[in-house]
């Protein structure tokens, strides 16, 4: 007889911060209200890896509007990226971005997922939670930072009034 | 803690609004949390949490609402669990209550949780002109939280009694010392 790993010890193919993170009661993530906060602010949101991973791919999705350059990734808890896109062009609007990085095992761990974006204006799939409740979420973000840096600098912003949708793909699937 | 031969974490900012450790979602809340009249001068409310792997309590926090000019002395603790209550105070931390509709932070001695139950504890020193960020749940908090009438400081053992609010605030504690 032969055993497989229970589903607890497993993750579904995206690990995101809808499905790893908070429990606030938004039903679905709305693209409409999350306004981007300021011009190359980058916010990172936490997510927990449960088990190692094989990172295939990074995605988000654009809302109504959108015409800044942007930039997507993953970082360690203690702030060192393991993956960025770099600053790249704007998408089409209501767009699922999805970036094919280069295959990263991960171990299992704190990750923070993290998107920049070059234009105040752009909207972005997220929840529209009133400030100050992201950063109870452990939100995090630092100014000035399109292109994401190799090494984040934390800060809290009481004043960031959402929670950005991003997430990491573990197959490749989609495409 | 391991799962299945991997390591387990939580979250960095622990409360029960946060998946994985606590309860609050779409089966449980009516809103976001939003700003709200502290409930009464030294009641306590004691919310669970399960910890699903052991962790470093570095810091206790709350959210301040609009209102803050009653210059109440908030304290914000973890009980350990006895028989599915809260029983022998852990830690605590407390401050005046400071800028309105902000996170507000108090550091701690770290203290190191196993995993399993504990009890997350608020009180405020007076309820006048003092409000916090917090949700409710739908008809009865019986199943999810616990109070006590002066508590004030928070007691070293807990002696709760069923909930007479659906209030659920936001508060907790985090694994990190910053940012």
């Amino acid at each position: 007889m032969s055993y497989s790993r229970g589903p607890g010890a497993q993750h579904w193919h995206s690990v995101d911060t809808i499905s790893h993170g908070p429990s606030i009661p938004q039903n679905y993530p709305s693209s409409a209200l999350t306004v981007w906060p300021s011009a190359d602010l980058a916010i990172y949101v936490p997510v927990v890896v449960r088990v190692p991973c094989i990172v295939r791919k990074l995605w988000f999705r654009t809302g109504d509007t959108s015409s800044g350059n942007y930039d997507v990734g993953l970082y360690t808890a203690s702030g060192t990226a393991l993956l960025r896109k770099g600053s790249t062009s704007a998408p089409g609007i209501n767009t699922d971005v999805i970036w094919n990085c280069t295959d990263t095992a991960i171990p299992a761990g704190l990750y923070y997922l993290a998107l920049a974006s070059a234009a105040a204006n752009d909207t972005f799939l997220g929840l529209p939670i009133p400030a100050p409740t992201p950063v109870a979420l452990g939100c995090l973000v630092q100014a000035s930072s399109l292109p994401l840096p190799a090494s984040a600098t934390f800060a809290l912003d009481p004043t960031l009034p959402m929670f950005p949708v991003v997430g990491m793909v573990l197959n490749s699937v989609v495409t | 803690m391991m799962q299945n031969g991997y390591p387990l974490v939580i979250p960095p900012m622990v409360s029960v609004f946060q998946k994985q450790v606590g309860f609050m979602g779409e089966d449980y809340a009516q809103a976001s949390p939003s700003s709200g009249a502290y409930e009464g001068t030294a009641v306590a409310v004691y919310l669970p949490i399960i910890l699903p792997a052991p962790c470093a309590v570095r810091r206790v926090w709350w959210v301040n609402g609009y209102t803050v000019s009653g210059g109440a002395t908030v304290e914000v603790g973890v009980y350990a669990d006895s028989g599915y209550g809260p029983g022998v105070k852990l830690l605590s931390g407390s401050a005046t209550q400071g800028a309105s509709v902000e996170l507000q932070f108090v550091d701690v001695t770290d203290f190191s949780l196993p995993p399993g139950l504990v009890w997350i504890a608020l009180v405020a020193s007076t309820a006048t002109n003092t409000t916090f960020l917090r949700s409710a749940v739908s008809g009865t908090a019986l199943h999810v939280r616990l109070q006590q009438s002066s508590a004030y400081p928070l007691p070293s053992t807990a002696t709760p009694a069923v909930s007479t609010s659906t209030n659920i605030y936001l508060f907790g504690f985090a694994t990190t010392a910053s940012p």
